[in-house]
């Protein structure tokens, strides 16, 4: 039995259910004794800065929490499967990151309640008048979620072998089950705000539960949010990983740790990719709701957002791809491949280039000054919907076949046929980048109906059956391949770890970003053309301040996540001195 | 040391994103001044409010733009004087009204149907004054003050034909339920009546989703009726979307047979 574990979870989240019940009950805010003040003011930053930090705080250790327990039960059932102790040993580590983070989540999650029924008590009474019934729900299933965590954890050992290793995972899966309801409930408030249904629009009268809960951003939310969770959790627990790297004391750790980053950057990574599709799905239905928030958000004060996030998905590319260049460096055979590197490197830049080249924005009249007009001169012509589609699907091109070359970095094909299948592949490759091009050439001459139902769809799948086929006939490749160096785990530059502490930062002040843009769609209403936002803080503020406190969150987050890494540490080194006077 | 560097690192990384984000031109989105069109409004005063309703509320300078191509929308420069000759059988005003209502009923080359009826973002009254600042820009105003009272008067949830702002006081009468004609409708009308409007957000292939609108293909009389003239559904029916765009379209009453037809 571990008695490493945190002990800082309990008050936190017994602190939940008595605030629902003092919310339910109308003590916090004595509806029945006093008026309602529409809203206080928090002292220096304001209200909305101070709802903003502790929402985004607690949503990104949400998200870890969330996240992590996904890919922790695959990895402990591999381990299963394989029967080799590694994955045990790293799913349960995994674990371990999540039992204080569990906590600190629920410590947010405290403070940015009692935040919301302080500041903003009149549209907190009319939430919690709408969503009564979910309300009690949620502690309740939060309680379940931790007792499941904590089960999951301490029982580690307990539950190692046979029979009872297999109620272990199934302790995993539940945690997973009730931690996706969690995010489902939690998500309706969220999406009620943007995409309100269920209620009348004049009066904001809530007319019918389901509806209000099933509103149009829900489902694109909730599946964007699982798939992101995912990535988010991969990403730190890599970062996690570099940092011990960075401080293990011999090999056999620095190798422990250096296959762990690399499969957290492997989860992260391939997940990202799926992302965007996602995306797209919920930028549709909020068009479809509202044409005019659509348009706000690509088109109108919101539009330089989207020359940020590109910025900061390109340089997220760069990175993985960096990595896994330098990962070629700790297979013996790798050296083969790497000539490649400097056209799949120019190739990425070239894409960034396209990517974040502004065109299509519209601007204010100081906008045209600082540019020089509406559109580049030379470049502008980049700047469209078809290029930009274009340069991502090469750039995920690109990471496809840089992670080919890594996989077959120590192998020599020895199946008859290697020569064609090797050139089916190249073909495959060659025809699909082939065919993308040409799609986001012609595109330029189609009609944007066309370009954005037809053209990127046919470009993301053309994409997709290349990375499935080439796969499948990497499979069949190096089937029974001759090996001809070893994979020596462990033999990784430093700067490859600040690589996976890099990608770790990107992704979390993207997340920060895209929770500012998710959230500015709704202008000056707290609940989108339903309940008006009249408060000081009724207007959108410029990027530039957005990303100050989007890196205000960031610092926040991972200051709290090193301080958890610092506590794991301090067990592991108790666990080690145990071991050591036995 | 490397605990050190790993927290260098990171705030560098941060550091870099936000000094980016801070590099690029910055806005703020200011929610849209309340405009009270309750006061007898002097021609200066309702083309001030019709220009504050065209920076805010309508949010019509995200699409258009003033003295310069290259938006998604056409160029507003002179468009009261253009708006005048678009259309040989209507003048200024009633184009102008009909662009905000149903901006698909004429698109200028080169355009596409971009643009949301109004009507459901807009009160009467806001139309009215945004007419009147569209008018100055290239011609003389011909809205009077009487005219956006008149507007003021009918619901704001219901839009408003393409007419004079005198004619809009009858629209609020005029969306009674329809009584069925005895003869059919034209389907050959009904489907002029459908490239016109409904697909701007329906497909032009009625058996087909829209980019907007769902497939509409064998809709019932009782349907059209109640979805196009009242925004609402018949009692007991279940909607394709739980969509809110569909403006009411009270003047398409005639026309209701017709589209009835046409979707057979």
């Amino acid at each position: 039995m571990h008695t490493d574990a945190p002990k800082l979870a309990k008050p936190s989240y017994l602190l939940l259910p008595v605030l629902f019940f003092l919310i339910s009950s109308g003590v916090v805010w004595g509806q029945e004794l006093i008026e309602l003040p529409e809203y206080r003011a928090f002292p220096w930053i304001g209200s909305r800065v101070a709802v903003w930090i502790a929402a985004e705080v607690h949503l990104m250790f949400a998200a870890f929490v969330l996240g992590v327990p996904m890919f922790a039960v695959i990895v402990e059932l591999i381990g299963v499967l394989t029967r080799e102790e590694r994955y045990d040993k790293m799913a349960h580590e995994f674990t371990k990151l999540l039992t204080v983070a569990m906590s600190t989540t629920a410590i947010w999650g405290g403070i940015l309640l009692f935040l919301l029924i302080l500041l903003y008590p009149r549209f907190m009474n009319y939430l919690s008048e709408v969503f009564f019934p979910t309300l009690w729900i949620y502690p309740l299933i939060f309680f379940l979620e931790a007792f499941t965590l904590y089960l999951y954890y301490y029982g580690w050992d307990r539950m190692k072998t046979g029979r009872s290793k297999w109620f272990h995972l199934y302790l995993g899966l539940q945690l997973n089950i009730v931690g996706t309801i969690l995010l489902l409930v939690a998500n309706a408030w969220a999406t009620f705000m943007m995409t309100p249904g269920g209620v009348d629009m004049k009066t904001g009268a809530m007319m019918n539960l389901w509806e209000v809960i099933d509103n149009f951003a829900w489902w694109p939310i909730n599946i964007h949010r699982l798939i992101a969770n995912i990535t988010f959790g991969g990403a730190v627990v890599a970062a996690y990983a570099a940092f011990k790297f960075l401080h293990a004391k011999g090999p056999e750790e620095r190798a422990h740790y250096d296959w762990m980053g690399y499969v957290g950057n492997m989860i992260a990574i391939w997940s990202f990719l799926v992302l965007p599709f996602a995306g797209y799905w919920l930028m549709r239905e909020l068009y479809e709701y509202d044409q005019t928030m659509g348009i706000t958000m690509m088109g109108g004060f919101l539009s330089w957002l989207w020359i940020i996030q590109a910025i900061l998905i390109s340089s997220l590319f760069l990175a993985s791809n960096y990595y896994l260049w330098l990962g070629m460096e700790r297979i013996d055979g790798g050296e083969r491949y790497q000539k490649y590197i400097k056209y799949m490197l120019s190739v990425l830049i070239l894409c960034v280039w396209v990517w974040a080249t502004p065109h299509s924005l519209v601007v204010t009249p100081e906008e045209v000054a600082l540019m020089g007009g509406v559109h580049h001169p030379v470049i502008g012509i980049f700047g469209v919907m078809s290029a930009k589609m274009t340069a991502v699907n090469f750039m995920i091109l690109t990471s496809a076949i840089g992670f080919l070359f890594y996989r077959r970095a120590n192998k020599v094909a020895t199946v008859p046929h290697a020569r064609l299948l090797n050139g089916l592949q190249a073909s495959i490759f060659a025809g699909v980048a082939a065919y993308v091009l040409y799609l986001g050439v012609d595109g330029y001459f189609v009609e944007p109906s066309i370009r954005v139902n037809k053209y990127s769809v046919w470009q993301v799948l053309a994409v997709l059956f290349a990375i499935v086929s080439t796969t499948l006939i990497d499979f069949f490749l190096f089937k029974g391949a001759r090996t001809i160096g070893k994979f020596d785990w462990g033999r990784m530059p430093q700067r490859s770890q600040y690589t996976l502490i890099f990608i770790a930062v990107s992704f979390t002040w993207l997340m920060g970003l895209m929770g500012y843009a998710r959230s500015a769609i709704r202008q000056h209403w707290h609940v989108y053309k339903v309940m008006e936002d009249t408060s000081v803080d009724a207007f959108a503020p410029t990027l530039g301040f957005a990303a100050n406190v989007v890196s205000v969150c960031v610092v926040i987050f991972l200051g709290l996540v090193m301080f958890i890494f610092w506590l794991g540490s301090l067990a592991d080194k108790k666990q080690e001195k145990l071991k050591t006077a036995i | 040391m490397n605990t050190l560097k790993v927290i260098a690192f990171g705030l560098l990384v941060v550091g870099f994103y936000a000094f980016y984000a801070n590099s690029i031109p910055q806005t703020e989105s200011h929610p849209p001044k309340k405009i009270s069109l309750d006061a007898d409004l002097s021609e200066d005063e309702m083309i001030e409010a019709g220009e504050r309703v065209y920076s805010g509320k309508g949010t019509c300078g995200i699409c258009h733009a003033i003295g310069r191509t290259g938006s998604r929308g056409p160029d507003l420069n002179g468009v009261g004087l253009r708006a005048a000759s678009r259309k040989p059988d209507q003048g200024a005003k009633a184009y102008l009204l009909e662009s905000l209502l149903q901006p698909s009923a004429y698109l200028v080359e080169g355009y596409g149907p971009l643009m949301p009826p109004m009507g459901s973002i807009l009160t009467p009254g806001e139309i009215m004054v945004t007419v009147a600042y569209l008018q100055s820009l290239g011609a003389q105003v011909d809205i009077a003050p009487d005219d956006v009272k008149a507007a003021m008067l009918v619901r704001s949830d219901t839009t408003m034909p393409v007419s004079t702002a005198t004619e809009v006081q009858t629209v609020a009468v005029d969306s009674a339920p329809v009584a069925a004609s005895p003869a059919p409708g034209n389907p050959e009308q009904g489907k002029t009546v459908y490239n016109t409007l409904c697909i701007a957000c329906h497909n032009p292939d009625p058996a087909l989703v829209g980019t907007i609108g769902p497939a509409v293909r064998g809709s019932s009389r009782e349907l059209l009726e109640a979805r196009v003239l009242r925004a609402e559904y018949p009692p007991g029916y279940s909607p394709k979307r739980d969509t809110k765009l569909m403006p009411p379209m009270v003047h398409l009453a005639k026309d209701i047979d017709h589209l009835t037809e046409f979707l057979k």
